[in-house]
């Protein structure tokens, strides 16, 4: 179990994420969702150690991760928002070069990663380097390197971005089965149709603080809404989209 | 707002892909960036001219007649040397960015430009950067050849030598820069795009690699003019900026034959360059377009050694391993600051290493011997240096995520990796040149010392080295620029001719030879054994902390 409590961190004095405290169980999918700049990512940069807490702390299995920082992120797969990878490296170089770092011993680790090469479609392109790679390739060799280890704890930032309709089907599934192994699985995203029909649990951040925290079902039963669409816009004050799509399409008329 | 034309545009895009930066501010523009980079280039020409100065004035005071006259070729030689070698370094260094490539091409096909207009702005774009560049340059040079000439010389004919001076200097700076572009253009259309992105790398060192070492070497080739103008020596019709010296030769009634002569020759090759620029781009440049465009995506594919490595002794240690080597492989940013590094190590040893008597070149004994130390020296910082530089900055996330306090194992790796790819390949490159002078059983002995040798320097130059190389996010500006002059000059000088010396008594006396091995293999031993209370690799340098005052 991953618990995050009071969670705060501050730029210059302005606080980006704000007494955050949510908890993500073994077994289920937890969506955390928010609007551009509310704090998503700043959370998920201290879940995996890239940033450090200006407060409040995060715990894996009742315990700091920040006392046993590198036992922790052996047991963690990440996929970043952004595709930042080497691009001068072929996507086998990249998942050994991941292996490695992770201690894996490299013959396993080049099986496993031209057997996870060959399911996500990328085995013709494995000796070609990550700069000539579409950004839904990029997306895939991320979602590898993030499973090389079999990880207990996955945070998917924005994973499916750039996936196609069968790539984006093969990935929900995916989640499904290694939630039903028992990992832990945070999910960012925009795409709320994925969120609803993946997560069990969803966290909604806006401004910094969260603003809702349960099960979408019981969200909708409370807020009295049909779908998560609904529920979000009216939990992060989302203007009208109807009427500024309208609003758009006036100014572009000459 | 102001309305700016299309082509206007396409102009501004193009001149500003030459002072392309990332240390520049956010939303710095051309005019920022440029006033940079001339500030740079007009510095670095005043610093030079003036270094010159004491020199030429002892010469002139000391020397007379027929000797002043040639030690004054061997300096108006200088101006359009350094600019030859700035020049053609720079346009080197600009490459990629001499001509639109396929990115280019990509954006602006969706646009409704023409490609004629494309051309233009691009030709135009190079145009302005070849005069500002050319000013830069040469303020300092021209006006420092213009004392020099008047002081020594026929004042009546100061203006004569000031154009000469000028029309030497833009000469050679423009065969240096459209010579590049015309090289450029007779690949691409020799070439296939892949063919053309596949080699571009290697003339791009090769040609910053040569200019570096034309201006670097200018103290030896000046003191053989005299006597290669004497024996009309072949080297004279092969190094551009002698010939466009020969202009002042053109100009001025006391002319020397042969560098007349040179100074046509110079300038038939100037109209051949600019013939070849507009033949090879007028011809090609569709053809270029099209065939960028329809070229595949997807670069070359590459393999890498993947069997086992009996240097590293973890997954860990395997994985910085490869990658330090694919970066150094493959990332053309670092290899060219590895060549340009290398190359100024290489001038200044093939300084060290010759010696000019009576106008001819020979091989200096205690030079040739301190010339591998040199070399190696160069090596081993440089690759200290290169590691500073991130290969992909916003790509150290899986490092930074992966990490698990192993700075230790960082250490060791980077140490094996400056010894297999930069200490070995350049004792083993020396290895001819060492059988050739030397040729017998102190070959081996030479090559076993300078190992050890260099080892010991690894150890020294990386003894503070925590990080993992290529994924520093910090560039190394913190340390004081003149201080670390200081130190690299002194040390490359101090540990080159001790090693020399040292390397000498070895030959001389056995007993030395045991106790240098002796003490290298203990002090290697006792390092390579050093375990240093564990700790985490650094990624960045410390936040700076910041001090509020409270006021509310």
């Amino acid at each position: 179990m991953l618990e995050v409590r009071d969670l705060t961190k501050r730029f210059g004095g302005a606080a980006v994420v704000d007494h955050v405290n949510f908890t993500v169980r073994p077994g289920e999918i937890t969506g955390y969702l928010g609007p551009n700049g509310s704090g998503k990512s700043t959370t998920v940069k201290m879940m995996t150690g890239l940033l450090h807490p200006t407060q409040g702390e995060i715990l894996f299995n009742g315990r700091n991760i920040r006392d046993d920082a590198a036992g922790f992120k052996q047991r963690l797969g990440y996929v970043p928002e952004e595709p930042n990878l080497y691009g001068y490296l072929t996507g086998l170089e990249y998942l050994q070069l991941a292996g490695g770092l992770r201690g894996l011993p490299g013959d396993r680790v080049l099986q496993k990663a031209n057997e996870l090469l060959e399911l996500l479609s990328l085995s013709d392109a494995r000796w070609v380097p990550i700069s000539a790679y579409s950004k839904g390739m990029k997306q895939r060799v991320l979602i590898a390197a993030a499973l090389l280890h079999d990880p207990d704890v996955l945070i998917f930032d924005e994973a499916q971005s750039g996936l196609d309709i069968a790539n984006s089907l093969l990935f929900r599934h995916l989640l499904r089965r290694l939630a039903a192994r028992g990992k832990v699985i945070l999910y960012i995203s925009h795409v709320l149709e994925l969120v609803e029909k993946v997560c069990e649990h969803i966290v909604v951040i806006y401004r910094g603080r969260i603003v809702a925290d349960d099960s979408v079902s019981r969200l909708r039963d409370l807020m009295h809404l049909p779908n998560l669409e609904e529920i979000f816009t009216q939990l992060v004050e989302q203007r009208d989209m109807e009427s500024r799509a309208q609003e758009i399409a006036s100014v572009i008329t000459w | 707002m102001k309305h700016q034309s299309p082509f206007r545009l396409l102009l501004k895009l193009f001149q500003d892909r030459f002072f392309e930066s990332d240390d520049a501010s956010p939303g710095a523009g051309f005019q920022t960036n440029i006033n940079q980079v001339l500030g740079f280039l007009v510095t670095s020409g005043f610093i030079v001219s003036y270094m010159m100065m004491p020199a030429f004035s002892h010469i002139t005071n000391t020397s007379r007649g027929r000797d002043l006259a040639w030690i004054l070729r061997g300096f108006q030689l200088f101006s359009p040397a350094y600019t030859f070698a700035v020049i053609g370094f720079t346009a080197f260094f600009e490459w990629d960015m001499l001509f639109p490539n396929r990115r280019d091409f990509l954006i602006l096909a969706s646009f409704p430009i023409r490609l004629r207009d494309v051309f233009a702005a691009q030709f135009l774009a190079l145009a302005k950067f070849l005069g500002l560049l050319i000013f830069a340059v040469n303020v300092f040079p021209v006006l420092f050849s213009m004392l020099m000439s008047v002081a020594a010389r026929n004042r009546g004919r100061a203006l004569q030598m000031v154009l000469a001076e000028i029309a030497a200097t833009i000469g050679v700076s423009a065969f240096a820069f459209i010579g590049v572009a015309a090289l450029q253009g007779l690949l691409i259309n020799l070439t296939s795009p892949r063919q053309f992105r596949r080699i571009s790398p290697y003339v791009q060192m090769c040609g910053m690699s040569l200019m570096i070492l034309s201006i670097l070497t200018y103290p030896i080739y000046m003191q053989l003019l005299k006597r290669a103008a004497e024996s009309q020596q072949l080297w004279l019709w092969l190094f551009p900026p002698i010939w466009f010296t020969g202009l002042h030769d053109l100009f001025l009634p006391d002319a020397h034959g042969l560098f007349a002569s040179l100074g046509v020759y110079g300038l038939r090759m100037l109209g051949g360059a600019i013939a070849l620029v507009a033949l090879t781009w007028t011809a090609g440049f569709r053809r270029h377009y099209r065939r960028t465009l329809e070229s595949e995506d997807t670069g070359p594919r590459v393999r890498s050694a993947s069997g086992a490595n009996p240097l590293v002794w973890s997954n860990e240690e395997r994985a910085i391993f490869r990658f330090s080597g694919q970066t150094l492989a493959r990332s053309r940013k670092h290899q060219l600051f590895l060549v340009t590094y290398l190359s100024v190590g290489i001038a200044l040893a093939v300084n060290v290493a010759t010696d000019v008597r009576a106008g001819k070149l020979l091989l200096s004994e205690d030079g040739s011997r301190a010339f591998p130390f040199l070399i190696a020296f160069f090596a081993i910082s440089g690759f200290r240096a290169v590691f500073q530089f991130p290969a992909e900055l916003a790509s150290n996330w899986l490092f930074r995520i992966t990490e698990s306090r192993w700075a230790e194992i960082s250490r060791a790796v980077t140490r094996k990796r400056v010894l297999m790819s930069g200490l070995l390949p350049v004792l083993l490159l020396l290895l001819p040149a060492e059988v050739a002078i030397w040729g017998d059983w102190r070959v081996p002995l030479h090559l076993i010392f300078q190992f050890s040798a260099g080892a010991l320097l690894v150890e020294l130059i990386f003894w503070t080295f925590d990080k993992v190389p290529f994924t520093c996010s910090y560039f190394p500006g913190r340390t004081s620029l003149s201080v670390l002059f200081l130190l690299y000059f002194y040390g490359f000088t101090y540990y080159s001719s001790q090693m020399a010396d040292l390397e000498l008594a070895i030959e001389h006396r056995a007993l030395y030879g045991i106790l240098f091995f002796a003490a290298a293999a203990a002090l290697l031993t006792l390092s390579w054994r050093r375990h240093p209370a564990p700790s985490a690799v650094r990624f960045d340098a410390n936040e700076p902390v910041i001090q509020t005052l409270d006021l509310t």
